[in-house]
């Protein structure tokens, strides 16, 4: 069941990803946004797992409260939420293409390994979910995979299953 | 400020590096926030970049376009 599109996909998770990006503030396109990507694309596995957009932005809202709280912080949770314009620590407001970190770099090169060695033409949102799924337990969507009550071993045997 | 302390060094690394940026982030927003105020309330780029603790010119160029 992976996607035709592939050209299409890529640009609408990628899209969508940059677009949180600009929203939260964050300096930097990480896992975490292409995550949310997957979820706004909304097809296949990620529909299939629950794991929605709006969930994903929450949890992310709710993840840098826990983590402030942990170093002695206690935040006003829509302080947090509401970062009011788009803009980039050094280099103004956000116009295009929001540098990525290696980590989100990484994944997209796995998916594109997971779709190769699978011999499919075209890379679809499994693919991505899959690269996603195996970044180790340090990175950030793999955390959040787990704050949505998921576990990535298990999310990325759903991903690889969509496909076969 | 003991508290932040003592949590800042048993914390787990994870959780504490995410604080830094989402405080980084917040610090950003906040800033942005206070300079539009500033500058509705009529103060110069100077004033401003004198209470932030950073040259005029840095404070300008940063949010020239976003005014």
């Amino acid at each position: 069941m992976f996607e035709r599109f592939d050209g299409d996909v890529r640009r609408a998770v990628l899209a969508a990803a940059e677009e949180v990006t600009g929203r939260r503030g964050d300096p930097r396109l990480g896992t975490e946004h292409l995550l949310y990507g997957l979820a706004a694309v909304g097809d296949g596995v990620t529909v299939d797992l629950g794991i929605t957009p709006e969930r994903v932005h929450r949890e992310l809202i709710a993840w840098d409260l826990e983590a402030l709280g942990s170093v002695g912080l206690e935040t006003d949770p829509d302080v947090v939420a509401s970062v009011p314009i788009r803009h980039h620590r050094w280099w103004g407001p956000i116009k295009h293409h929001v540098p990525f970190t290696d980590g989100a770099k990484n994944a997209l090169k796995r998916s594109l390994q997971i779709c190769t060695s699978e011999g499919h033409r075209s890379i679809g949102t499994g693919h991505l979910l899959a690269g996603l799924a195996v970044g180790g337990p340090r990175d950030p969507a793999v955390r959040l995979l787990y704050r949505l009550g998921l576990d990535p071993a298990v999310v990325d045997q759903r991903a690889r299953a969509s496909w076969s | 400020m003991q508290r932040t302390a003592i949590a800042a060094e048993s914390e787990d690394p994870a959780e504490g590096l995410r604080a830094v940026a989402a405080l980084r982030r917040l610090a950003e927003s906040l800033e942005a926030r206070q300079v539009m105020t500033a500058r509705r309330a009529g103060w110069t780029w100077e004033q401003i970049g004198d209470a932030l603790g950073v040259s005029r010119q840095a404070v300008h160029k940063k949010y020239r376009k976003v005014m």
